[in-house]
């Protein structure tokens, strides 16, 4: 154990090392504030023509949500209808007051966006159809979960879709099955502080697992650097028990980075915008999330996209540790794992590989993003079974990290000092 | 069964085409043994190889007749190693760097406590222990790496190069301390000095191109040395003559003519006074170049 205390303080000792965890504290710090009140904050317009942010803003939204909370039925989409019709006729009375209407359709936002969303086709959506709930009535209020199953088959199925090569038979049944498991109905209400926790989390755990491969790149290499690898392979436990301190340090100063910051950063913004919501699907925020094929609810979202976030984490410092093992280049073991990261990501996001292409699946960007809103679906086969590649990464990736750390623990106890 | 003996047969390490250490054979019991040689000649790769750092091309190692690299930590139990290329942990402070090791050497933290207070004092570095490692001058930093070395009581310690850089009264110091470190324990010291092992080391090793070319107490090797020293006294225009022809020690410039001190097996000249033969003399008849003075500014 003392070997391993060691290792860790000879991270936490190195000034590089010390400006990359302040680095990783001001980044959180700043995604944490934009979550809560930057751009991509919660905002509240009060009546008197005032807009709120953060957490004054949560306590506004929270209890003026309170009355559209609840099943999303028949009676309370009527309910919604007739005030949102009743706004719209209001808005022409109050030409001074160009945020007239918007002010007052804030708490049932999320049922207008739903009402929208469901009310026509989703793919043929254009900008002026933000307005389509209120062109519905009583009679044609849609059936939520049916509108969507609906519109998938529409995508899945039209020959002038992407989607229609793009998918297998096989894989289009598994997302509409995914879709047919949705709630009859679907209970509505305010889940603010878990969806902002969530989208910060995503941020965090993209840039900070670059950090932490950082951190932990110089474990291995840095013996042959500084030229201290001669006194320390000449020690008894120098080989086995050391280069096991060594991988043992790293993956535990990578835990305790990655657990104490997530948790932080989840109890912060959850504590700044309100726990409550947590029992609530995911669809409550339709807007975010009508595509979404996997059913869960924000409090398991945010659990489920911990323990990925603390997979990718582990892995990447795998992987830099391996190759500061057997490179012993530090700024290699700090760069590979970047690059693992920022050029799919950069590839899929500048459309050049279109998102489609198999082997780009496996690379850890899609896993991070897996359960960002309105992502792609990204789906492999199996054996005749299909399932969202986010569960083959998982496996792959837990497997991936026992077989790099007994690899790096072979290559390092092995390793001559010439 | 201990009786101490550390046997190489035939040990070989080549890199690409250098043979850097070439069909050694040796058997080291308790004492203090001085691996003499010029830069290049194979020192550090042959203790590379002692410590376990380096695999050996052929041959083995043996400790108490048992292979050192299938005894593994068992053998690196018995260890304390200084190497040529001592590197430190910056932001370490001694104290820091000290316990670290006794962990790697499987101290308990208890023992690691006290056996670092008595390296320090040992080599008197204890009002430096808070220091961090990175602030330490060259002898300072010396001095922690023969610390770290003793941590754990080796029964083999291996010094490569401890004097390199060291000024003249660290050097004595360190030869005292060497003397205080020998009881009980093979110490193999290597150099390219000759004042620094001649009046430490009971044994001394010439080595040259990878092999043992001499061994013996100082007086076995000056008395296996081939050649004599001789005092001469030559026209001053003369000496570059002598040097294209004998190995020349010395050169004393006086005012008519010049006083050469020649090694040669027999006298180089009538009227030669032979003289009593150094183990520095040794070193210039094998090496045919003089060893790195006491100031250090030989080859390193
Ligand atoms: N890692 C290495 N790779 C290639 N050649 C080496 C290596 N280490 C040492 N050598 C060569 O082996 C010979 C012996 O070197 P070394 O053991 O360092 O000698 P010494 O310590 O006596 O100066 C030299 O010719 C050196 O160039
Ligand atoms: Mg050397």
């Amino acid at each position: 154990m003392a070997m391993v205390w060691y290792e860790i303080k000879k991270i936490l000792l190195r000034p590089s090392c010390q400006i990359a965890l302040l680095l990783l504290l001001a980044l959180s710090s700043y995604i944490c504030y934009q979550e809560v009140y930057g751009d991509e904050g919660v905002e509240w317009l009060t009546e008197s023509g005032e807009w709120l942010k953060g957490p004054a803003a949560a306590r506004e939204m929270r209890s003026a949500q309170e009355e559209w909370s609840g099943p999303l039925d028949q009676a309370m989409m009527e309910k919604a209808l007739e005030v949102l019709k009743r706004y719209e006729e209001e808005e022409k009375d109050h030409p001074e007051d160009i945020d007239y209407r918007f002010q007052r359709i804030q708490p049932l936002m999320d049922i207008r966006d739903m009402l929208n969303l469901a009310g026509k086709d989703y793919y043929e959506w254009e900008a002026d159809d933000f307005f389509i709930a209120e062109t519905l009535t009583p009679e044609t209020l849609p059936n939520v979960r049916e509108q969507r199953i609906k519109q998938l088959e529409n995508y899945l199925y039209d020959e002038s879709s992407l989607a229609y090569s793009r998918f297998s038979q096989n894989e289009k049944e598994y997302l509409l099955s995914c879709y047919e498991k949705m709630d009859e109905t679907i209970q509505m209400g305010y889940a603010q502080g878990w969806s902002h926790a969530f989208d910060a989390g995503y941020y965090v755990i993209f840039y900070g697992s670059i950090i932490m491969a950082f951190l932990v790149s110089g474990l291995f290499a840095n013996e042959s650097r500084r030229k201290t690898d001669a006194v320390y392979f000449s020690t008894e436990h120098g080989r086995k028990k050391g280069s096991a301190a060594k991988l043992t340090a790293g993956f535990l100063l990578t835990t305790a980075v990655y657990w104490a910051l997530m948790l932080t950063l989840n109890g912060l913004i959850l504590s700044m915008l309100g726990f409550e919501g947590g029992d609530l699907s995911i669809l409550a925020e339709p807007m975010d999330n009508w595509r979404c094929i996997f059913n869960l609810t924000f409090r398991q979202r945010s659990l489920l996209a911990l323990l990925d976030g603390y997979i990718i984490w582990m892995l990447f410092s795998g992987v830099a540790m391996l190759v500061s093992a057997s490179t012993r280049s530090e700024s290699l073991a700090a760069t590979v794992p970047a690059l693992l990261i920022l050029i799919p990501n950069a590839l899929n996001s500048y459309g050049i590989t279109q998102g489609s292409s198999f082997w780009m699946n496996f690379f850890p960007d899609k896993m991070v993003r897996a359960y960002v809103g309105n992502s792609p679906y990204v789906l492999v086969e199996i054996f005749g079974k299909v399932m969202p590649m986010l569960y083959v990464q998982r496996f792959l990736y837990t497997v991936l990290i026992v077989v790099l750390t007994l690899v790096c623990w072979q290559i390092y106890r092995r390793k001559q000092v010439r | 069964m201990l009786f101490m003996e550390l046997k190489i047969t035939n040990l070989s390490k080549d890199f690409r085409k250098t043979k850097a250490v070439n069909q050694v054979s040796y058997t080291f019991h308790s004492g203090v043994y001085g691996l003499l040689g010029i830069n290049g000649a194979g020192k550090t790769t042959l203790m590379r190889m002692l410590t376990t750092l380096l695999n050996p091309t052929s041959g083995e190692i043996t400790w108490d007749g048992e292979d050192v690299f299938k005894m593994d930590k068992a053998y690196r139990k018995l260890l304390g190693y200084l190497p040529q290329d001592f590197g430190v942990y910056p932001d370490f402070s001694v104290q820091d760097y000290l316990r670290y090791i006794a962990a790697l050497k499987n101290l308990t933290p208890t023992e690691a406590k006290e056996k670092v207070q008595e390296v320090l004092l040992l080599t008197g570095m204890t009002q430096f222990k808070g220091k961090k490692m990175r602030t330490l001058s060259g002898g300072m930093k010396r001095r922690a790496g023969i610390a770290q070395a003793v941590l754990n009581d080796p029964k083999i310690l291996v010094l490569d190069e401890p004097t390199a850089g060291l000024d003249p009264s660290e050097r004595i110091r360190f030869r005292n301390l060497i003397s205080e470190l020998a009881a009980d324990r093979i110490v193999l010291l290597s150099t390219h000095i000759v004042s620094d092992v001649e009046s430490v080391a009971g044994q001394i090793i010439l080595m040259k191109e990878g092999r043992f070319v001499a061994t013996g107490t100082t007086e076995e090797l000056i008395a296996a040395c081939p050649d004599k020293g001789w005092l001469c006294n030559v026209p001053k225009d003369e000496v570059y003559a002598y040097h294209q022809k004998y190995r020349v020690a010395n050169v004393k410039t006086l005012s008519d003519h010049a006083q050469l001190r020649i090694l040669s097996q027999d006298a180089p000249m009538p009227g030669a006074v032979p003289e009593e033969t150094s183990l520095e003399d040794v070193f210039l008849s094998y090496f045919g170049e003089r060893s790195g003075g006491e100031d250090g500014n030989g080859m390193v």
